[in-house]
């Protein structure tokens, strides 16, 4: 395996380290969709600080974005808690308008430019370790710093808040009455998710994020029965993903994000089987009374 | 209630689970015709599977069930459900009066035009439920108490013999409560049945005939003062229980 | 029919083929789109939508050709088969809703995204354009698109009317329906087959990943302006035909790809709606200061709410 292939392969688990954490708790809290919208809805945000800077990316494009990726977050709450629109719909009314924005804005203005669509719905994790900065001396890929950074981030923000975050998922109004201030955790995990979902997009593309957030989690939480050990699992199976997806990708010649998020389907559906054998095998449940 | 009219409810061999996990076993049950009647039991005891997998609501399901001695299919139209709140789309948009109207679809087919006599079927059940002067308004606009009323006039439209009731008194303030009530015993005494679930074990040893009490299986069944003792109620709830300070 | 309509309009001819065509297609999915909104399944129909894509690029492999009709019907097998999984996972109780619909997304982009690096990759000189069903196209839009479109709104429009009573009280009360006698897993597939048609319609013109706009945006409008199913279903059709058609010329006009353009006038018209509706929107609602006079709870303050309380407390 060429160094370049490993830097791919270790650039996607460290992305897939922290999607799968964060993954894993909204999978929990019935919002797993909310990736997905936040991955598009950032795109705006993205060529509004390529316009005004001409970067693309950098520590402003990263803030830009997740500001965009926070609109769509606050324009859905709001719209859900006027009661007048059912959550999926306020979901599947932000994300397309933003995403729209964003696509308009890339016509419009950018078209040319180092940033094009393609990019911004397929990704470029391919090019990632061609593209380094100067540490100390040493061309470091500018993404492994990036995602690297990411997942310390989010590694550190669960276990500092895993009490709130833990307590808040699983009963929130315990949360909030205990005065575990659930609430805060709650939105916090949301900006985190936003942040997140940037450095994904920057790497795997607008559409693929939804993947990386959710199957693993997905997969995780079929094995296993306490959220620690979903966690790890979770984090074991976005890496596993990431290496046979990659290695495959180069066998067939095709996108290695799309294949790691193919890997990474399969080995959800393993998990349906087994978890379906493991319920064969156990004992039926014993009587209530 | 005698031996003669067949049993408004009588289910053999029960079962019914959820995801892999049973939630009701082997019940053997019947609830009499002509009666209010109540199943009761803990959270979680499967009151409302029982009702639905009677309603052939739950698909994985067992046994059978016969509605007035026949099987629901030959009786639909005698037979009228309530759900639970919670089961109704959210911020659809009705009128009162179109929830109303659906009573009569059992009668209509889903196709066939409604009559005058469904009309007057349809002003007097929301007349009875004391709903006629929001026949207009939007459902989204009711209270708890008049969404509830409203679904009872639809179950009353039906002109069903048999009344199922999910929770019906859930959201639903104490006055709409003992009104609903009185509606649901003038139908018994016109020799209707009525099954509701039913959480509130102080109203249901005042005011019903009979009580199912439910724990996976059915513990007790019969008047529902005789199910209602304390000894019934240590074995389903798990702790020691007087019927009579069940609300306090 | 169609070119009278076409001819009639004051606009060069391929300008007007869009117009009518956009709008068509708007008309169908904002009509459509309620039996997917009202039955909370909205994203259950973006993850349809974006089901598309493998399909159209499986029809693509076999065919090697872009034959229209072929690719919309490798669509509409692929939007069908993800509905089938997605109701599959969530009736096996091992997946919740939303993740179900998450996995089916992901298997769906996953697929669609190597399937297509695959065929861009093939060096077949046909495949350009295949990218349009992402973000859609309304430009290159053929009388014969419109007369598709038309042929199965009419069927689609046909089966809503027939069945709307059904249909109503089974998204309303599932429960009642059924034991009242209706087949929930036929109104099921009904409605779902509905939503499919919508999507394959409108998804060359808007585009995979925004088609669930033109389902969700002209409904949550119309819901603002009606109280009647019956009245909501042709104003979300109306609604989103207006979308289309001033969509499908603007973007051809500014050469941008249509979807987005379609996309926020419906959405913002939307938006609109739930902030300045009559009796609904957020400021009428707030200028009445507490709920309708009809409405106001009669129990006082003191009755409490003893039915809530558990027995065991």
């Amino acid at each position: 395996m060429s160094a370049d292939a490993m830097m791919i392969i270790v650039i996607a688990g460290l992305l897939s380290t922290g999607c799968a954490i964060l993954g894993s708790f909204l999978l929990l809290r019935r919002q797993a969709l909310l990736p997905d919208a936040v991955s598009h809805a950032v795109l705006p945000g993205i060529v509004l600080i390529f316009l005004l800077t001409g970067q693309r990316a950098s520590l402003v494009t990263l803030l830009g974005a997740t500001a965009f990726g926070l609109l769509c977050v606050l324009g859905f709450d709001w719209l859900r808690r006027t009661g007048i629109v059912a959550s999926d719909a306020a979901l599947a009314l932000m994300f397309p308008a933003l995403f729209s924005l964003g696509v308009l804005g890339i016509s419009r203005f950018a078209s040319g430019a180092h940033i094009d669509i393609d990019s911004a719905i397929y990704g470029d994790i391919t090019f990632a370790p061609l593209r380094t900065v100067a540490l100390a001396g040493v061309a470091v890929p500018r993404s492994l710093l990036i995602t690297g950074g990411a997942a310390l981030v989010i590694v550190l923000f669960v276990v500092l808040l895993w009490r709130p975050l833990h307590t808040s998922t699983f009963d929130p109004e315990f949360a909030e009455t205990s005065g575990l201030r659930g609430q805060v955790a709650s939105r916090a995990l949301l900006v985190a998710v936003a942040g997140l979902a940037v450095v994904a997009f920057d790497s795997v593309g607008a559409i693929l994020v939804v993947t990386f957030f959710i199957v693993p989690a997905a997969t995780a939480r079929l094995l296993t029965h306490t959220l620690g050990a979903m966690l790890v699992v979770a984090v074991t199976v976005g890496w596993l993903a990431s290496w046979l997806g990659q290695r495959l990708a180069v066998g067939f010649d095709s996108s290695i994000p799309g294949t790691i998020g193919l890997v990474s389907v399969a080995l959800l559906g393993l998990a349906l089987l087994a978890s379906r054998v493991m319920r064969r095998s156990r004992k039926p449940a014993t009587p209530v009374s | 209630m005698t031996a003669l009219s067949p049993a408004a409810l009588s289910l053999r061999g029960v079962s019914a689970s959820y995801g892999g996990a049973a939630v009701l076993r082997d019940i053997d049950t019947d609830i009499p015709s002509g009666a209010l009647s109540a199943v009761v039991g803990p959270n979680g005891a499967g009151k409302s599977t029982l009702i639905k997998a009677a309603l052939g609501l739950v698909p994985s399901s067992r046994g059978t069930v016969r509605f007035l001695g026949q099987p629901l299919a030959r009786v639909r139209h005698r037979v009228a459900y309530v759900p639970q709140q919670d089961a109704v789309a959210k911020d659809f948009p009705i009128t009162a009066v179109q929830v109303v109207e659906m009573g009569r679809y059992p009668h209509r087919g889903w196709f066939r035009r409604l009559r005058a006599a469904d009309d007057e079927a349809v002003a007097d059940a929301m007349a009875d439920a004391g709903v006629s002067d929001l026949a207009r308004m939007p459902l989204d606009e009711l209270s708890g108490g008049q969404r509830q009323r409203v679904f009872l006039a639809r179950a009353l439209a039906q002109h069903a013999d048999v009344l199922i009731l999910d929770e019906p008194f859930t959201a639903v303030d104490t006055r709409t409560e003992a009104a609903l009530l009185g509606i649901l015993r003038g139908l018994c005494d016109g020799g209707k049945s009525v099954i509701a679930v039913h959480h509130d074990l102080r109203t249901v040893s005042e005011r019903f005939d009979h009580a199912t009490l439910l724990a996976g299986t059915v513990l007790a069944s019969g008047p529902a003062r005789e199910v209602l003792t304390s000894a019934h109620l240590e074995r389903a709830y798990g702790i020691p229980l007087a019927a009579s300070r069940a609300e306090t | 029919m169609i070119s009278w309509l076409v001819d009639a309009l004051p606009l060069p001819y391929p300008d007007a083929v869009v117009v009518v065509g956009a709008a068509l297609l708007g008309f169908v999915a904002g009509a459509l789109g309620p039996f997917a909104v009202l039955r909370q399944r909205a994203m259950f129909g973006d993850a349809m939508s974006h089901a598309t894509l493998p399909g159209v690029a499986i029809a693509f492999l076999l065919t090697g050709a872009k034959v229209p009709e072929v690719l919309l019907l490798g669509a509409a097998l692929s939007a069908g088969l993800a509905a089938l999984a997605m109701i599959g996972l969530n009736r096996s109780g091992k997946l919740s809703p939303d993740a179900s619909i998450g996995v089916v997304l992901s298997i769906s982009l996953t697929l669609g995204i190597v399937l297509l690096t695959h065929i861009a990759g093939s060096g077949n000189s046909q495949q350009a354009g295949l990218n349009t069903y992402l973000l859609g196209q309304a430009a290159g839009m053929v009388e014969r698109d419109i007369e598709l479109t038309l042929l199965l709104g009419v069927l689609a429009f046909a089966c809503v009317v027939t069945f709307f009573r059904l249909l109503r009280s089974s998204i309303f009360d599932p429960g009642f329906s059924a034991v009242a006698g209706a087949r929930t897993w036929a109104v099921d597939a009904a409605a779902t087959g509905l939503l499919a048609l919508a999507i394959v319609l409108g998804v060359r013109t808007v585009g995979a990943i925004l088609m669930v706009a033109l389902l969700v945006a002209p409904c949550v409008a119309a819901r603002q302006l009606t109280t009647r199913l019956a009245t909501l279903v042709p104003l979300a059709g109306v609604i989103g035909a207006v979308a289309g058609g001033i969509g499908g010329l603007a973007s051809g006009r500014a050469e941008l790809p249509a979807g987005p353009v379609i996309v926020l006038l419906a959405t913002a018209f939307a938006i609109a709606c739930v902030l300045f509706a009559p009796r609904r929107g957020v400021l009428a609602r707030r200028w009445r200061s507490g709920p309708h006079p009809l409405v106001r709870e009669k129990a006082r303050p003191g009755t409490a709410d003893h039915s809530r309380a558990e027995p065991v407390s």
